[in-house]
């Protein structure tokens, strides 16, 4: 039995269909790249195996080690081992990153943390990550640059030790040497033989640094190609134009709202 | 009538009745209230520095009355949580003669049908007299919640400085909170402002939160503490932080 299996998904955002028949199989160690063009269903698909109440899953079956995913609530996902690192993380006003990740702690096990224990976590991950350990009295997210965010939830990640790891483009925004501290920061997740990965990117530089197991393609909502590290080159390479050519799909660019005119601009 | 004439801290359960604080004095004042209707009047006296603690046991419904009159030279900060279940009823009404300076921080929680009204009244009744107040609201479960904050500078109050803050967060679409913000003012070289902030709470918090494993409630009660903490972060004092232990699970 695979540990994540998604059956037939389809999934609206309101009266839009973003996802047309998602299927996808994971199991322990594997990290599974996901590759799209921009509003193709990439973070669609993280959010919703996540649970965010914004999507509605149309039909489809997702089995989570054997239990149904969409039966759960976000918090009993959480628990049960996923964890979403988000492309944009939300800024919580008054809620230091301490008091938010001890009472994540403690909602995933049955007795509190000492603190003693607490520190030590908090310790290793702030340096695995390259963030100094005061930030951790700052309120979540407030005042935080990209990359320090991004950072964050990588930091909340290896606090929290998911068995599944949904990670949202956690290089958007960083700078080379980042990006390294990240990569750096999941590897590490990595040597649990247990521990398996969704990882959604738009650059093969961060493949590069976390090599994935299985390789995927998603067009207008549907993985159209399986395959290993040399479908990511071929994206860096000649971009997505070749999809039409060879697997006979055209690609719907995402329509943009029309700008008509600027207003309220000073001349 | 209370006369305190030693500088100290106090704790008093009140029903109703005058407070007078002689000059010269600092005092620190816990008031425990556990009777439905309660009117005070709080004389402070040239120089004199008072700091008040409200402490709200369970008390449905709760009606509630403060007169504060300072007079030249004197301090007043107050610090109130009505985080009971019940409807309540809240009138700060302060009047500050020349040189005084009061500051009034709030925090309420109307949940469960509560209708809660909290109604403050600063008048700057003389020159260099300057008021500051803090409001902090959170509406949940059919609650209504109604924060009236009027600030008057009269005239001849010259050089005075007239203040008001309030934020609101509504959790559900049955909920309704209101602010208003209201100054008038008597004379030409003062200051006054006010600013209000009331909104939904932002769902997308509460789904980052849960994603870390902490359920809707405990998102929206850590969303909660996040909101009060510029306000809790203020107080240190004992029977209040009881409350926020039982009410909040907040723990300094």
């Amino acid at each position: 039995m695979a540990k994540l299996s998604i059956k037939d998904l389809h999934v609206l955002v309101g009266n839009k269909k973003i996802l047309n028949g998602i299927n996808l199989e994971i199991n322990d160690g594997e990290v599974h790249a996901l590759l799209a063009p921009n509003g193709h269903g990439k973070s669609t698909l993280l959010a919703v195996l996540m649970g965010n109440p914004n999507y509605i899953v149309e039909k489809g079956e997702v089995l989570f080690n054997g239990v149904d995913l969409l039966k759960l609530s976000v918090d009993e996902r959480a628990k049960a081992g996923l964890f979403l690192a988000m492309q944009y993380p939300m800024t919580i006003p008054g809620v230091s990153v301490s008091d938010f990740l001890k009472s994540a702690i403690n909602a995933k096990s049955e007795k509190p943390i000492s603190l003693y224990k607490f520190i030590k976590t908090l310790e290793e991950a702030c340096q695995d990550v390259n963030l100094p350990l005061d930030m951790v009295h700052r309120p979540v997210n407030e005042g935080f640059s990209g990359g320090e965010k991004k950072r964050n939830e990588i930091l909340q990640m290896l606090v929290l030790k998911p068995s599944l790891a949904l990670l949202d483009e956690i290089d958007s925004g960083l700078d080379v040497d980042a990006i390294k501290i990240v990569a750096s920061a999941v590897n590490k997740l990595r040597e649990n033989p247990l521990f398996s990965a969704i990882l959604v990117s738009h650059y093969a530089r961060l493949f590069q640094l976390i090599t994935p197991t299985h390789v995927h393609i998603i067009i207008n909502g549907e993985i159209i190609a399986n395959g290993d590290f040399s479908l990511i080159e071929k994206i860096d390479k000649n971009g997505y134009d070749w999809i039409k050519a060879e697997y006979g799909v055209d690609i719907n660019k995402k329509v943009l709202p029309v700008s008509l005119e600027n207003c309220g601009v000073k001349r | 009538m209370v006369n305190y004439d030693q500088n100290g801290s106090y704790i008093h359960k009140l029903s109703q009745g005058d407070l007078r604080i002689d000059t010269n004095l600092l005092i620190t004042l816990t008031l425990v209230f556990d009777v439905f209707d309660t009117q005070i009047k709080i004389d402070l006296k040239e120089n004199s520095s008072l700091i008040v603690y409200y402490v709200l046991k369970e008390i449905k419904p709760f009606n509630f009355t403060n007169v504060i009159v300072l007079e030249k030279n004197s301090n007043y900060t107050g610090y109130l949580l009505d985080l009971n279940e019940g409807d309540s009823n809240i009138i700060i009404e302060i009047k500050q003669k020349s040189l005084s300076n009061a500051s009034f921080y709030s925090g309420i929680i109307a949940d469960k049908n509560d209708k809660k009204i909290l109604e403050t009244k600063f008048y700057n009744e003389e020159n260099n007299s300057v008021s500051y107040q803090q409001n902090y609201g959170i509406v949940r479960n059919n609650a209504s919640l109604f924060i009236k904050g009027l600030g008057k500078i009269e005239k001849g109050a010259f050089n005075s400085n007239n203040r008001q803050d309030s934020r609101l967060i509504i959790f559900d679409e049955n909920s309704k909170g209101k602010i208003e913000p209201l100054l008038f003012i008597d004379e030409n070289e003062v200051q006054a402002s006010h600013s209000s902030a009331l909104g939904r709470i932002n769902e997308d918090q509460i789904f980052y939160l849960q994603s870390r494993g902490l359920s809707k409630e405990e998102a929206k009660k850590t969303i909660i503490k996040g909101f009060l903490a510029p306000l809790l972060s203020r107080i240190n004092n004992y029977e209040i932080n009881l409350v926020l232990k039982e009410k909040l699970n907040y723990e300094f």
